[in-house]
């Protein structure tokens, strides 16, 4: 990353050690901006999502979803640059976002049965988890459809089964299939 | 590298600080500015930036100077042209050659020659009542290239002020490196931020910070707000007040709304985190 000149003489090495010290003052007060898209990209990758960055002069942050998907289509990247190549052979539907050096697209979808349990729901439970997402409580979803609260209680029931969910966190963030 | 022979460490330490002063700089037209500012009060003399940080030396007639006469040039292209090569520095060296050492005219042409051999360069240095002459290049990465010329009257440049002309060119390429860099960054997050907002059913995410997108992220990972305090070690009301926060700068009410917004950032294709 530190591009000097070559110091090897002897006489150039006090030079050389403010250099390094110097530059790593500089490095770490740059670095916030780094951060703040690492954390991004952690989270996109969460979300689902294959991401690349690219950190300092052409290092390649990748994350195990891209990975993934790459290596899936026999590609590996190690590097930026093998990454753009890599970029090309993506189909364009794929690819979501392009940015001088940041990339996003999007897995190639394995999964099948998984969305045919979402696709299950009857049409009132779909109501329910479309409420119950906007954070309303069981009697007011009750209140809203205009049944008893005891009824949204069955509905929800037979939600936690559907989804194979264990709380509502988890049952709202595996319903986004659905709508 | 030329080592600092002639600078004391104390005077190397100042220059250093000076320089790491202009680190907080946004962009490459910001540091060249503020740097331009600073270099005179390091080592009076007058300092012109040549090239404009353009990828290869095709903008050598770009030019800022602390003593506000770079408009001048602005017609004289052609001239300048035909006369660049007549420099006796860039006579003797290509312009490249700058980037290893510092050129200083007094070694290539007397002073007395080049007022007599040149009346362009009168004319270009005439603001600035120069003698004496010297030039460095800044080339940070391979693809922004500056020329920092200094020139005085009167005292000829001492082979102490050519390390600090020196140490000052190599801050500023390790600056403008790094500068290069922050602005590229930017870019980036900016576009990251175009991608999410899109997706996010909520208020603008710029203003998150990258702890709160770390939260974020652990919450999409189905944690609980208690499993997190416990692996952060910090107590459960800690996570409950800077989720708070986050939905309040996201527009967000409660809790669950901020979870279903999170899984409308899903990628569309696959349910993603579904085992």
């Amino acid at each position: 990353m530190n591009r000097t000149t070559g110091a090897s003489s002897p006489e150039g090495q006090a030079a050389t050690n403010l250099e390094e010290r110097w530059q790593r003052r500089l490095d770490r007060a740059c670095a916030h901006g780094a951060e703040a898209l690492l954390a991004w990209a952690e989270l996109l990758e969460s979300a689902g999502w294959c991401v690349a960055l690219r950190l300092g002069s052409g290092d390649l942050w990748l994350g195990s979803r891209g990975a993934d998907d790459l290596a899936r289509r026999g590609g590996k990247a190690e590097s930026w640059t093998d990454l753009l190549t890599q970029w090309q052979h993506l189909p364009e539907a794929r690819r979501h976002l392009e940015g001088s050096g940041v990339r996003v697209w999007a897995a190639e979808s394995p999964v099948g049965d998984e969305a045919g349990k979402q696709a299950n729901l009857t049409p009132r439970e779909g109501e329910v988890l479309k409420w119950l997402k906007q954070g309303k409580t069981d009697p007011e979803i009750a209140a809203i459809l205009g049944c008893a609260v005891r009824t949204v209680e069955k509905h929800v029931g037979n939600l936690y089964r559907k989804t194979g969910a264990r709380n509502r966190a988890e049952m709202i963030l595996q319903g986004r299939e659905d709508e | 590298m030329t080592p600092y022979r002639d600078i004391s460490d104390a005077r190397a330490r100042r220059i250093d600080r000076t320089m790491f002063g202009l680190a907080a700089c946004r962009s490459l037209a910001e540091l060249e500015q503020q740097f331009l500012a600073e270099s005179g009060k390091i080592l009076p003399a007058d300092c012109l930036c040549w090239n404009d940080w353009a990828p290869d030396w095709s903008q050598m007639l770009g030019c800022r100077s602390n003593e506000q006469h770079d408009a001048w040039l602005a017609g004289n292209h052609e001239v300048f042209n035909h006369y660049v090569a007549q420099h006796p520095v860039l006579a003797a060296n290509p312009i490249s050659a700058t980037a290893r050492q510092v050129m200083r005219m007094s070694d290539y042409q007397s002073v007395g020659e080049f007022r007599e051999n040149n009346a362009f360069y009168r004319e270009v240095y005439r603001h600035l009542g120069f003698l004496y002459q010297v030039s460095y290049t800044v080339a940070s990465l391979d693809d922004h290239k500056v020329i920092l010329s200094w020139s005085r009257g009167l005292v000829d440049f001492s082979d102490a002020d050519v390390q600090v002309f020196h140490l000052m060119g190599q801050r500023l390429g390790a600056l403008s490196h790094r500068v290069a860099e922050v602005e590229r960054l930017e870019r980036d997050w900016q576009a990251l931020c175009g991608f999410v907002n899109g997706r996010l059913p909520a208020g603008p995410v710029e203003g998150l910070r990258p702890a709160d997108t770390r939260l974020l992220t652990q919450l999409l990972r189905k944690r609980t707000p208690a499993a997190i305090a416990r692996e952060l070690g910090v107590r459960r009301d800690t996570v409950d007040r800077r989720l708070g926060s986050i939905r309040e700068q996201l527009g967000l009410e409660n809790q669950r709304q901020l979870l279903s917004a999170l899984a409308e950032l899903g990628a569309t294709c696959g349910p993603g985190e579904i085992q």
